[in-house]
């Protein structure tokens, strides 16, 4: 209902599920964030999956969106909690973009699609797997944006990390467009193993 | 004049769907055509004053005297429902109206625009006339950033890139290149 009604055709989807990313990738700039971000969204896609399949016998058909919208946001109210009094420097770290979670596309697309038709066990199978996904890009793409944007690695709030190289190889990376273009060059990289895949599967004498 | 550095700066400077990534997923696929984005931008910027402003009320009136502010979220999170589902009513007896907006509904309670933008007034610690400010800069600079989307996608449609870019690759690549433009105004100073 929030979703699916709007995104019929599957590219669609898939942009929408690959953009939807772009809001934690803002704060992948240090391993340091990355980490955060990533436990943040693994620890809340998991609790809010079990909460919405839990209770998905007793959710109300025409209440659903507004109930998988503040199960989402309770998690991610706990996570925020628990970060803050447990890691305060990585919760000012995330600043806006933790709260934000809650509303993701990533999580309510997640709780819409599975969560809502398995049982719990399933649910939190599911939301492990996809924060999973998700968590290794966005680790992978702090790793890159902090060793090449800054020429650093391990930086954070409690100490200066290792020095790799002398000055930032390609500054342009820890900028937020930096992200973005990684990101494309990522899924190009990826779509182009699939036609070289299909190609050869087709003809495999010529290639 | 601090009002309208708040204004400005919401729209151009820190524009949030170009250097926050806040909502860039329903702005680059909510709408094709220029006009109709338009009507989805200013849904949001509507629902962003509305009820972003009605959570930013709540937060300094009621949740933080109380110090219950940890219940901003869902509050402003169900408060943003509410407001969307209230206007698809309204909406609904206007068959013109209707027609415009329906596929804008679904998306703007997942929007990150207006709880971002919640959240950004409550971490500077903005007094209210600022929030509002605040809040419907971010609207007007989502609406300026789905114009730029919708163009960049009507353009894209009509090139020929590299087979390995094609589809979403490319449209990535298009984003990334508007974020850096946008990136062009952060030497705005007055």
């Amino acid at each position: 209902m929030l979703l699916k009604t709007k995104l019929k055709s599957s590219d669609s989807l898939a942009l929408f599920q690959t953009l939807a990313l772009c809001p934690a990738l803002a704060v992948t700039t240090t391993i340091f964030c990355s980490l955060a971000i990533s436990a943040a969204l693994l620890i809340s896609i998991v609790l809010s999956a079990v909460l919405v399949s839990a209770l998905r016998k007793i959710i109300p058909t025409k209440l659903r969106a507004f109930v998988y919208l503040l199960l989402s946001s309770f998690s991610v109210t706990m996570v925020y909690l628990i970060m803050r009094a447990v890691f305060p420097s990585a919760a000012t770290a995330l600043g806006i973009y933790l709260p934000v979670l809650a509303i993701s596309c990533v999580i309510i697309l997640r709780l819409e699609i599975f969560s809502a038709l398995n049982t719990p066990g399933l649910a939190a199978l599911d939301g492990l797997i996809t924060g999973a996904k998700f968590s290794a890009v966005m680790l992978a793409c702090g790793f890159i944006r902090e060793l090449l944007g800054r020429g650093r690695l391990f930086t954070s709030p409690l100490g200066e990390g290792l020095k790799i190289f002398p000055a930032a190889p390609v500054s342009f990376l820890a900028q937020p467009a930096g992200a973005l273009l990684l990101i494309a060059a990522a899924a190009a990289a990826i779509q182009y193993m699939q036609m070289r895949n299909k190609a050869k599967a087709e003809n495999p004498e010529t290639v | 004049m601090e009002y309208i550095l708040i204004l400005i700066a919401a729209i151009l400077t820190d524009n949030f769907v170009f250097t926050k990534f806040l909502g860039i997923e329903q702005a680059f696929v909510s709408s094709e055509k220029p006009l109709n984005a338009v009507w989805g931008g200013g849904l949001v910027t509507g629902v962003s004053v509305v009820a972003g402003g009605i959570t930013c009320l709540l937060y300094s009136f009621v949740l933080e005297p109380l110090k219950i502010s940890f219940m901003t979220l869902p509050l402003g999170v169900l408060i943003v429902a509410a407001t969307v589902s209230a206007l698809e009513a309204v909406s609904a007896k206007n068959n013109a109206l209707e027609e415009v907006l329906r596929c804008h509904f679904p998306m703007i309670t997942t929007n990150g625009v207006i709880m971002g933008a919640v959240f950004l007034a409550i971490e500077n610690n903005l007094n209210i006339g600022a929030s509002f400010l605040l809040l419907l800069g971010a609207g007007i600079g989502y609406t300026l950033a789905v114009l730029v989307f919708v163009s960049v996608r009507e353009r894209l449609q009509q090139s020929n890139p590299p087979a390995a870019f094609a589809g979403i690759p490319i449209m990535i690549v298009a984003a990334a290149l508007a974020v850096m433009a946008f990136s062009g105004f952060a030497g705005l100073r007055f």
